[in-house]
């Protein structure tokens, strides 16, 4: 099949070679396992990077569209100790995730705490917070396109395809994240304590429970999500200032998608999108520039059927 | 009784108004530049480029005496292009009512030049952009002379990055043959969702059977996509020997990087973001046996080329690519200029028309009725250089060097590719 060459937007270019006579199956075969492969790597990423922006939601019910500018700021500390101080790797992550923490809970304490009861300025204070950590860093790595070392280089073959040693890395470390998440929610006082608030603030501190602190505690921690993300994802992305903007749509989308506050939500609605994503990239590879759009379309399509999200609460009252 | 006759001062008081008359008019003339205005997003090495490349072509022209008298005055013009066509308009309209400017040039970003051409035909501003490839920027004159006869493009368009492309499809193809035994070479397009890309896909698809090699399918990326895996996951499954990849935003790097990562079994020829010599040490060699498309290479296009890459890279450590074109506007305004002996522009338009010079890019002659600088081998060049082991080698024109295959490729299609 010869194709008619049209840039229009929906072109369906299907002159693949693995689509043609006696090596269709086996070319499927390898199109299907490619798709979950990268699928798994894109969904992984969105979940690092969505648990921690629904932890702080659903427990202090802070929307901080800064998240993704700190996850930003982790992957240029990673460039600025790893590849140009030529630091140690250990001692660079520590140092870039410990940084960021830190100036996230700084962030915290002096921008979000004063204004806690006013959502909406909230809102308003974080993006300003995500477009002043923009410029400084536009000022002092300017906008050229910069590329941290990675950790591990090299690939490996996984049943025929390829994924980069850090992909996996990454994946690994987010598998142990998530698990290390789950522990932490459900097998321990804090867990508790956090999983209480989150379901209501006012017996949560009738109950004994500094509301305060376990909203800073949890800031921290989402704090931290954001920069271990940064930090991982570096080396396999290109940073730039603007790096934080696409992200957090999409970031956004999983949450929404997966129901604000909740985590199992945010985990699945992460698989859906990073699986529309890649069966776009895959299908419709003349349209890949669409892959964040259609993804999109995905959300609005199944927030009609049910609005609250897949794993969301109808009422406030209901929170789970 | 004695009358005192007053000394007369009327003689004293003449000379000096004479004289401080001369001294003011002498004053504003020697005061008198000839102001170009620099476009391009100043916080990356596309803007800068542009601007240090026409730095060393105004002090050339202003050790040399300027143009007809006047020293030449850059205005750096910080457009934010990337982010916002929005804001590329409002810098050029300021620096035009502010600073008035006579010409300008600079800016790679083809939606943000469309705008800005707008306001410099308005204003009756010379405008030489580059290196902005749409072919539809000079469309435009040739569609509405009168309006848009201000503008020339003294760099390649897209159009000709197509027959580049094809050229060195040709070579590679030979090659493939050759060393791999492959008779049937496949091209694989990963290409920004930009503008200047669109003729570039299209017309690959079309001309690529006429020198035997067949497109294997096209990804249209976000020009802010920085991870390709998933796309050259694909490639890969598509047995392309070759990617061709327009991308002129971080894609290109982040396409050189993971390619290289992920050993896929192709040669990639992006653009001028894989062009730069310091490239290579930012990525501390990551991108071996990439390729891009330059505007100036070590190859002697001209007697002008090699001293200008010289000098470029003694001032800022690294050497030109696409946007360093300005060096040549400056002496393509110049020589103009001292053609229509006049800084008039429509006396200027009507020299430049008929301008033949030789600048760094290549012999330098603009079509009169597009304004498009004359493109390929004898005209403005634009070749094609590889990283090969650390050296930015020239592999086209192919008098200059030769492509060399990743030995993950030669590995791979000899151990385990069928075509």
């Amino acid at each position: 099949m010869s194709h008619q060459g049209n840039d229009s937007v929906l072109a369906w270019n299907l002159s693949f070679e693995f689509f043609k006579g006696r090596r269709f199956k086996e070319n499927l075969g390898n199109m299907v396992l490619q798709i979950l492969i990268n699928g798994v790597l894109t969904s992984g990423i969105y979940a690092l990077l969505a648990i921690g922006f629904s932890l702080i939601f659903g427990v202090a019910r802070i929307v901080n569209l800064a998240h993704t500018a700190l996850y930003m700021l982790a992957a240029y500390y990673i460039f600025l100790f790893g590849h140009l101080l030529g630091l140690n790797i250990l001692l660079s992550v520590a140092l870039a995730i410990f940084l960021t923490t830190f100036i996230g809970m700084v962030i915290y304490k002096f921008c979000i705490d004063p204004i806690l009861e006013h959502e909406t300025s909230i809102v308003i204070v974080t993006v300003s917070v995500a477009i002043a950590i923009q410029e400084i860093l536009l000022c002092f790595f300017t906008g050229d396109f910069l590329s941290p070392l990675p950790f591990v280089s090299g690939y490996v073959e996984f049943l025929g395809v390829r994924i980069s040693a850090q992909h996996v890395l990454t994946l690994v470390v987010i598998f142990f994240l998530l698990l290390g998440m789950l522990f932490l929610l459900f097998r321990s006082k804090l867990g508790v304590s956090i999983r209480v608030t989150a379901q209501d603030r006012e017996i949560a501190n009738l109950m004994g429970i500094n509301v305060g602190r376990i909203c800073l505690i949890t800031m921290g921690m989402s704090v931290l999500l954001a920069a271990i993300g940064g930090v991982m994802i570096a080396p396999i992305s290109i940073l730039e200032p603007h790096l934080w903007g696409e992200p957090l749509v999409i970031v956004i989308a999983v949450v929404v998608l997966g129901g604000l506050g909740s985590i199992k939500g945010s985990v699945i609605g992460a698989f859906i999108l990073g699986f529309t994503e890649t069966l776009v990239v895959f299908i419709l590879p003349g349209g890949s520039f669409l892959k964040g759009a259609i993804a999109l379309l995905i959300v609005v399509f199944i927030l009609w059927f049910r609005p609250e999200g897949l794993f969301g609460v109808v009422f406030e009252e209901e929170r789970l | 009784m004695f009358i005192q006759k007053k000394k007369s001062n009327n003689g004293i008081v003449c000379g000096l108004v004479v004289f401080l008359t001369l001294g003011f008019v002498y004053g504003i003339a020697a005061g008198q530049t000839y102001k170009v205005g620099v476009t391009g997003p100043m916080t990356s090495y596309n803007g800068v480029m542009n601007w240090e490349a026409a730095v060393i072509g105004a002090e050339e022209i202003n050790k040399a005496g300027g143009i007809l008298n006047r020293k030449v005055e850059l205005i750096k013009i910080d457009t934010n292009e990337v982010v916002s066509v929005t804001d590329a308009v409002s810098a050029l309209e300021r620096a035009i009512t502010t600073q008035n400017i006579q010409a300008v040039t600079g800016s790679f970003r083809s939606e943000a030049v469309l705008a800005m051409q707008d306001i410099a035909m308005d204003n009756k501003i010379i405008h030489l952009a580059t290196p902005a490839a749409a072919p539809e920027i000079t469309q435009r004159v040739a569609e509405n002379y009168k309006r848009y006869k201000y503008f020339f493009r003294p760099s390649p368009n897209s159009l000709h990055w197509v027959d580049v492309y094809l050229q060195c499809a040709e070579l590679l193809r030979d090659k493939v043959q050759k060393e791999l035994g492959i008779k049937d070479a496949k091209i694989a397009i990963i290409a920004d969702k930009l503008l200047w890309c669109d003729p570039i896909v299209k017309l690959l698809y079309s001309r690529a059977p006429s020198v035997g090699v067949t497109v294997v399918g096209d990804w249209r990326v976000s020009p802010v996509a920085t991870d390709l895996t998933a796309e050259l996951t694909a490639v890969k499954a598509s047995g392309a020997h070759m990617i061709f990849a327009p991308m002129a935003a971080g894609g290109g790097l982040a396409l050189a990087l993971q390619a290289n990562e992920l050993k896929i079994p192709a040669v990639n020829i992006g653009l001028g973001t894989v062009s730069r010599l310091g490239v290579w040490k930012e990525t501390q060699g990551r991108i071996n046996y990439s390729a891009g498309m330059a505007a100036i290479a070590t190859c002697a296009a001209t007697p002008k080329s090699l001293p200008f890459w010289n000098k470029y890279i003694e001032r800022t450590g690294d050497s030109p690519a696409t946007p360093a074109a300005t060096y040549d506007v400056l002496y393509l305004l110049k020589a103009a200029i001292e053609k229509a002996n006049s800084f008039d522009p429509d006396s200027i338009v009507a020299a430049m028309e008929k301008i033949d010079i030789l600048g760094a890019q290549g012999r330098l002659q603009f079509n009169p009725a597009d304004h498009q600088v004359k493109m390929g081998e004898g005209w403005c060049l634009a070749p094609v250089v590889q990283f090969q082991d650390g050296k930015l080698i020239t592999v086209w024109p192919k008098k200059y060097g030769e492509f060399k295959l990743p030995p993950w490729m030669v590995e791979y299609w000899k151990t385990k590719g069928k075509s």
